[in-house]
Parts: structure tokens; sequence; C-alpha cells
């Protein structure tokens, strides 16, 4: 009897984590299959704080996934040991993106491979001018499948020859909304995300500099004495910028850690951050939502333009100010993002556009199964001796 | 007589190259007579008597040439064991290190031995008037009489399942060639022409882990039969070649290849496996028993007249003896050295220096200080130990400083006349400096910061610059050379 088709995830980023969460879920309540997470040597050492060890170990357990450590392509060709698919969230040819991209180029042919959008703006499917300058303007991958959040005629980062890898599945994160009614809360503070470590920011000038003064002005200026938190801080999972290099906080500031899909962003007044794909998390949460750009303008914010800007503390002020006493003036700015890249977002359309890779699988898995037996590579590694 | 063979490590004895080569040559060395100790060369300065003949093998640094210019002085036979062709790529910068070190171990050794005639024709090409010995890669067992059985029983199951269990084992990659896996994954479309007549290929590979990366494995992923990789341990070998039915070598034709052993081969035929090879025809001394087309393998599996069988075991053990028996490598290996004679006696009155380059290694100093040579350190040499003679950039001209630790101070030439001030302390070391009169070449103002192109430009030149000022104050000085560097820092000492 052929075994059960797996579903393996492979993590080597934290923010893998975020992105997978939601088809590990469904690859086990929806279709049933044998779910594997492959978590790389390196993601350890990533997770400084030990929050993202503690989430995956709460994902395995509630959908019964066996979790696995690969220390290098070899062990992670060994835990491949049967068929079915196995999807990545970080994978392209790029260096930054390689474990997963190496992974992927010794896998069987018995695993279908699939690559998933993991941001707005994301290598290999629509690059800023600083993803341009850092990584050229295309990228490519050792997927089959390439999932991609929007329409495909805005996907321009991806290789010419690999456009026939694309499939539009929308963002899996609105597969983890939150639902539930809101509690009242008078006070609600305004959500400010850092993504200092990030490529955009590395373009020219020092737009470092210039985003943690303007933050640290901003958070007096909504200081009122009264030790109420005004501001909360997320700093982004992977890069922790502001923390890793202790830029010192206002006592009106908290930090928010929790992965995306524990943080509630409608409970905040307002969200402000430089380009990155946050801003489409409050967008979708419905909050007012700005977009910092350095005062010089030498950051490429074209993807965000339908978003209001702000720059100097006055135009963070001001934003405060209109997003507490007329959060609806918002909506269409919103509204005319999403729309401009023909972003899906329906929650059901989303989940019915996963389930058809998953239904494939299924449908394939004999014919998966079969090759092992045919051709390719199998590894044998000796236990782990921890 | 008393051999000792100078080894990198302990951990050496544990790898195949040890293992094949000199564990079972101690105990017959014994029964001959003789006494044969493997010693690792950090512990040889530690030996009271390593006897007669001392012999280094891959020790490629300058802890080697200090202990063979030692032994030479106390005149022993000294010998080299060269079995990886490092050496002959001399339009290769990346190894110059390694001819760096065999120039001056050949200057000082009265004998090499080398695994192949490839390596023997090196030596000779370099010093023809070093003899040279090639002592074959022994079989660690013939077994002469379980072979009938044993090739029948391979050949019945092959023919039964219409399978050919397929082996490839050994050290899959190398720092510097292409070597190994690729070779497997350049050759192994051979085999595709047997699915077409019905044969499955199962193929199993026995690898060291570091050789597993992403670029060879998805290769081997390409290859058009099925393969299982394993990691490479002795007794996973023993178990794959007893149940292989053929293993399959293919070798490149580049220099470091073709100076390679038989001793995959004889491992295969010895465990009763056919062998297919390819590429260069290493394996030419045996071909007899050997195929290069896996069809007429299969055509010979099918018609009953393998190469290797019941029927050729008379030329398998001629072969055999003449290339792989321990009993005879080792007769002839005493023979060879018995027919040396002793060394002349060594000039002597000579004072030895070891002058370190870029890159050197701390234990060659203790070492060379140990056995009373002069440590002196170049312009380029780290500045963490403390030398005997120090040479640097002269802070005002740009000149070559020669400082000369004070404990050393007797040893200078009784009648030398340049002029001795005290420069100062180093290293909690007192130095006294040379101040020649005239003294301008090789200027650099600032050797600590000098860019690497200056410094791979000036550093040929710096080593007869040192000859030079360490004769005039020491006399004749018989120079050694310690560089360990892997960029191409050539003393011009090339082999």
């Amino acid at each position: 009897m052929t075994a059960r088709a797996q579903a393996v995830f492979l993590v080597n980023l934290v923010q893998d984590v975020n992105i997978l969460r939601p088809l590990i879920v469904m690859a086990q309540r929806d279709f049933a299959m044998d779910v594997r997470v492959l978590v790389s040597g390196a993601f350890e050492g990533r997770d400084i704080s030990g929050i993202w060890r503690r989430e995956l170990a709460e994902i395995a357990a509630e959908t019964r996934a066996r979790l696995d450590q690969f220390r290098s392509e070899f062990e992670a060709l060994a835990l491949l040991d049967g068929h079915g698919v196995i999807f990545a969230a970080s994978e392209s040819h790029l260096r930054g993106h390689a474990t997963c991209h190496d992974v992927f180029r010794v896998a069987p042919a018995s695993y279908l491979r699939v690559t998933l959008q993991h941001g707005f703006e994301c290598v290999g499917f629509r690059h800023s001018g600083a993803h341009k300058l850092a990584h050229g303007s295309t990228a490519s991958f050792a997927a089959d499948i390439v999932c991609a959040w929007f329409a495909t005629e805005h996907i321009d980062a991806i290789s010419a020859a690999q456009r026939g890898k694309l499939v539009v599945t929308g963002p899996s994160a609105v597969l983890q909304q939150f639902r539930e009614p809101l509690p009242q809360d008078a006070s609600r503070p305004g959500l400010v995300c850092e993504n200092l470590h990030s490529v955009r920011l590395n373009a020219a000038g020092d737009m470092k500099a210039e985003f943690v003064d303007v933050f640290s002005a901003f958070c007096k200026a909504v200081d009122d004495g009264t030790r109420t938190p005004a501001v909360c801080l997320r700093p982004h999972p992977g890069g922790q910028y502001m923390l890793r290099n202790k830029v010192p906080l206002p006592d009106n500031v908290t930090v928010e850690n929790a992965p995306m899909y524990r943080l509630d962003m409608r409970r905040f007044a307002y969200g402000i951050s430089a380009p990155s794909s946050v801003l489409l998390d409050m967008v979708l949460a419905g909050i007012p939502t700005a977009v910092w750009r350095d005062g010089a303008g030498l950051m490429d914010t074209d993807n965000y333009a339908d978003l209001p800007g702000v720059s100097s503390l006055a135009d963070w002020v001001a934003f405060a100010r209109k997003a507490q006493e007329d959060p609806a003036s918002f909506a269409s700015g919103r509204e005319a993002f999403l729309a401009r890249f023909g972003l899906v977002i329906d929650p059901a359309d989303v989940h019915a556009r996963y389930s058809r890779i998953f239904d494939m699988t299924l449908r394939h898995a004999p014919r998966l199964a079969a090759t092992r037996t045919v051709s390719g590579i199998v590894a044998v590694a000796p236990p782990a001796t921890d | 007589m008393k051999f000792t063979f100078v080894i990198p490590s302990r951990e050496f004895l544990a790898s195949a190259g040890a293992r094949i080569r000199y564990l079972r040559m101690v105990t017959l060395m014994e029964e001959a007579g003789h006494t044969l100790d493997l010693v690792p060369i950090a512990d040889f300065g530690n030996l009271r008597d390593p006897g007669e003949v001392v012999v280094f093998s891959k020790c490629f640094d300058a802890r080697a040439i200090v202990f063979a210019a030692q032994c030479q002085a106390q005149n022993r036979l000294v010998g080299v064991d060269l079995f990886d062709d490092y050496f002959s790529q001399s339009n290769d910068s990346r190894m110059t290190m390694y001819r760096t070190w065999l120039a001056q171990m050949l200057d000082r050794a009265h004998l090499a031995i080398c695994s192949t005639p490839r390596m023997a024709e090196l030596v000779a090409s370099l010093r023809p008037q070093i003899p040279v010995h090639v002592f074959n890669d022994p079989a660690s067992d013939l077994r002469l009489n379980a072979m009938p059985e044993l090739l029948a029983g391979k050949r019945e199951q092959a023919l039964q399942e219409r399978r050919i269990k397929l082996g490839w084992f050994g050290i899959g990659d190398n720092p510097f060639f292409s070597v190994g896996l690729e070779d497997l994954t350049a050759f192994g479309a051979r085999f595709a022409c047997l699915a077409t007549r019905g044969w499955t290929i199962d193929c199993t590979v026995l690898t060291n882990a570091r050789a597993l990366d992403a670029d060879r494995l998805a290769a081997i992923g390409n290859l058009p039969f099925r393969v299982q990789v394993e990691l490479w341990t002795e007794k996973a070998e023993t178990e794959l070649l007893l149940d292989s039915f053929c293993c399959f070598l293919p070798v490149n034709a580049q220099p470091f290849s073709i100076a390679k052993s038989l001793n995959r081969a004889i491992s295969a035929l010895t465990a009763g496996c056919q062998v297919v090879w390819a590429g260069y025809p290493l394996y030419n001394r045996i071909d007899d028993l050997l195929y290069a087309d896996p069809a007429e393998l299969v055509n010979d599996l099918e018609q009953g007249t393998l190469r290797l069988s019941a029927r050729s075991l008379g030329r398998y053990a001629q072969l055999m003896e003449e290339l792989a028996s321990i009993e005879v490598e080792v007769t002839r290996l005493l023979t060879f050295v018995e027919g040396l004679g002793r060394p002349a006696a060594s000039e002597g009155g000579k004072v030895r220096a070891l002058v370190h380059g870029h890159q050197t290694v701390g234990d060659a100093h203790k070492a060379a200080r140990k056995l009373g040579i002069l440590s002196v350190a170049t312009p380029f040499a780290p500045p963490t130990l403390t030398y005997d003679v120090i040479f640097t950039g002269h802070p005002a001209d740009g000149g070559l400083l020669m400082l000369i630790a004070e404990p050393v101070r007797e040893r200078l030439l009784p009648d030398t006349s340049v002029p001795i001030r005290f420069f100062g302390e180093i290293n909690k070391t007192r130095y006294v400096a040379v101040d020649w009169p005239q003294d301008t070449p090789l200027a650099m103002k600032d050797w600590s910061s000098a860019s690497l192109p200056d410094l791979l430009a000036a550093y040929r030149g710096i080593f007869p610059a040192v000859h030079r000022r360490l004769e005039a104050v020491f006399g004749p000085v018989e120079m050694m050379i310690s560089e360990s560097s892997k960029l191409p820092f050539d003393p011009g000492a090339s082999a």
C-alpha cells in the first residue's frame, strides 16, 4: 500500500511561520494529509527570543504535524522520504533564500514544489527600486508552482522563462484574520512598524537615523503625560532593528512582537510604516494607514502611492489626529490600493485557490509515488546524535 | 632497521589512505625483523630515536621541513611518501604552498615513496637524482577461496532480478579539483542503455557528508537510474561491495586524478564486484578484468562469460599478487631501502634558519627553536611569535631593518663588522638592530598596512635579501621557508 501523501513545509526565516501557518492548518484539517514541518538549522539562531519555536511547536501539536530539523540539503533529502507537496515561503535563486532553494533543487520528483509570495513587494514578484538595486530586476525559482498574491500583469519581477509557473492564490494571511467583534475601547494606541534592516532603507542617505528621529519626536509629541501607551512599536519579526540596536524607546511606547496572526490590528487607531508588507496587513484590518517616506524622497514608495504618506513630524502628528477624528476618510485610499494590483483578498476565494493545489497533489499522488521506484535520488542519513 | 612514518595526526590513521597503506605494513615489518612506528608529527619532536629511516606522509607544513633537516643532519635516511598530486599543476597558483613544501622536502630527502608510477614520474622530473620506489596500495583481503561462490551468487541474483546493483564509493569532492561525484554524474549516463534492454539499475553511493551539497545532489538526481546516497563508513563500504554486482569507477583526465592509485578497483574486485571504468584509463594495468562498456558487461553476464569469474581467478590472483599484495609490497620496499645504504654524512657547519613567510605554523617555530634552528621573521610574518631574528620595514627610509634577539647574539660571527645598536623590547625580548651601511632594497614604507598585491609582488624578493643578511652576520646559512598561506605567496623555492 502506498503511504499517505505528505504536505511538507520548509521553515527557514522566522517570518515563514506566519505565511505557512494557514496552509499547514488546511493540509491537515481539510485534506487529512501527512503534515511535515522541516525546520532549517539556521532558524533557531534567528529566533532570538524563542517565540517562533514555541509557535511552531503549538502549530505542530494542533495539526499533528511532524517537526524535523535539517542542517544540510542531504539531511533534508533524507527527510523527504515519500511523495506529495512541499511549500516554501522564502525560496528564490537569491543568496538569502538559498536554504529553501537548495532543498527544492534536490527534492525528489515525487514532490510538487510550491513557492509562496511572502511579501507585497517581494523578490521575484514585484521589486521596489531598492530591490532592483540590490538584487536585479528579476529573480527565479526552483519551484514547480509559484503562488502570487495579485494579478499576474502586476508581477514584473519573475524571470520571463518562469512565468508559466505563476498561479494567483492571494495572500495566505487572509485565512487567519480576526473576525470576532472588537470590544469598544476608548483609548486606542497607534501602531508604528519598523523594518529598518530592509534593503529598502539602504538605497541612499541616512534613512535609519531619520526614521528613528521622527519616531522619537512623534512619541514625544503625542505624550499626554498620563503614561498611557500612545504608540505600539512592532519591529519586523526577522529584522528587529530597534531592539537589536538597543534604540532607546520613550515611556509611552510599548513593543509588540507577537506573530501577526496573534495581533488584532483592528485595535489600533492607525498604522504607520515604511514601505513593507505590514502596510497590507494594516489595510486589510481596515485602519487608517500611512506610508513613511524619507524627507529627501530617495526611497521608492510607488507601489504604495494610493496610501497617504508621512515624512516630517508635522505630517505624523496631522495624520494621527485625522485618523482618530475621521477614520472613515481613509477608506477610499485603502480600496484604491487593493484594487490597483488586483489583490485577491476574499478568504473563501483564497481558500479555494490553495485547495486546488492540495487537490491536484492528492489526485496525482499515485503517480508521484511511482516516480520513486523508477529514478531519482534517495538519501539515507544517519540518525541525529544530539 | 627501524622505520618511522610521520603522519599528520592520530585521526589520519582512521582514513582510507592510512588504513590501506600503513596499518598492515606495521605487522609485516615486524615479522621481517624490523620495526615501523606511525607517529603524528605533533609528537615527533619528543621521540628519542626515530630510527634509521624517517618518512614524512601528508605533513604539508614547515614542521616536516624542520624535522627532515634535523634527521638529515643526524644521518638518518629521510623520505617522503607521496600519494596525491597537488604538485604538478605548475600553472595553478592555488597549489603554490604545496610546491614550495615539496621542493624543500625533496632537497632534504634521500628517497621518495610513491603510490603510483605517475607520482614517481613527477618526482623524477623534479629531482632526477632521488631514488623513487612505487609502493602499491595493498588489498585488505584477496578472498581467493571465497571468490567462486561470491561471484556465482552475485551473477545468479542479477539474472534472477534482471537488476544491476551498482556501487559507487569514496571521497566525493576535493577542495581544489572536480573529482568524485562529479565524475559519477558526468559519466553515469553510460548505463542508460541497459534500461532499453530491460535491466534495472539500482545504484548506491557511499561518500563523505561535505561532498553532498545541493549542486552534487541535484546532479545525482538527474542520473538515468535510481540512486540511494549514504554516508561512507568502512563498514558500509565493505557491506556495499559484498552486496554490489558491479562498481562504477569513472576518472577524469586532470593530473590530480590520473595520479590516483588502483585501490578503488582493487577494493571492488576483491569483494567480487565487476568493474566498469570510464574516462581516463587509470586502471589499464588490470584491464583484462574490467569493462569500459556497460553493454558488454551485460552481454557477458547473460552469456556467462564475465571478466571476473571463476575461470579468470588465475589471472586475478596473478594481478593481485603483482599489484596489491602487502607481503610483496613490504618485501620490495625493504629491498629498495636496503639498497640505498647509509646516507652520506651531512656537511655540517652551516647555521640553519627557518624563515617565516606570510602565514606560518607556531609549532614549526617552536620545533625549530628547540633544535637550535634560528626562527626568522620576514616583514610578512605574523608578529605574535618570539623570533630570534626579525626583518621589518625600516621606519625611516623603508629599507629592511634587521633585529637580532639578545640571546642569539652570541651566535654572530666573531669578526662581523656590521654596526649593531640596542633597539628595544618586542614580546618581552630584547633586540639589537643591525645598521647596514647601504640598505635601500625592497623599500616599502609600511609593511603592516601594505596592500595584498604589494605584498605578493614584494614577497619573492625578500628571501634572497634575508639570506644575504643572515649569512653576513651568522656565516653560511641553510634556509628553510615556512609558508602555509593559501594565497600564492611564492618564495621561488618551487618544485
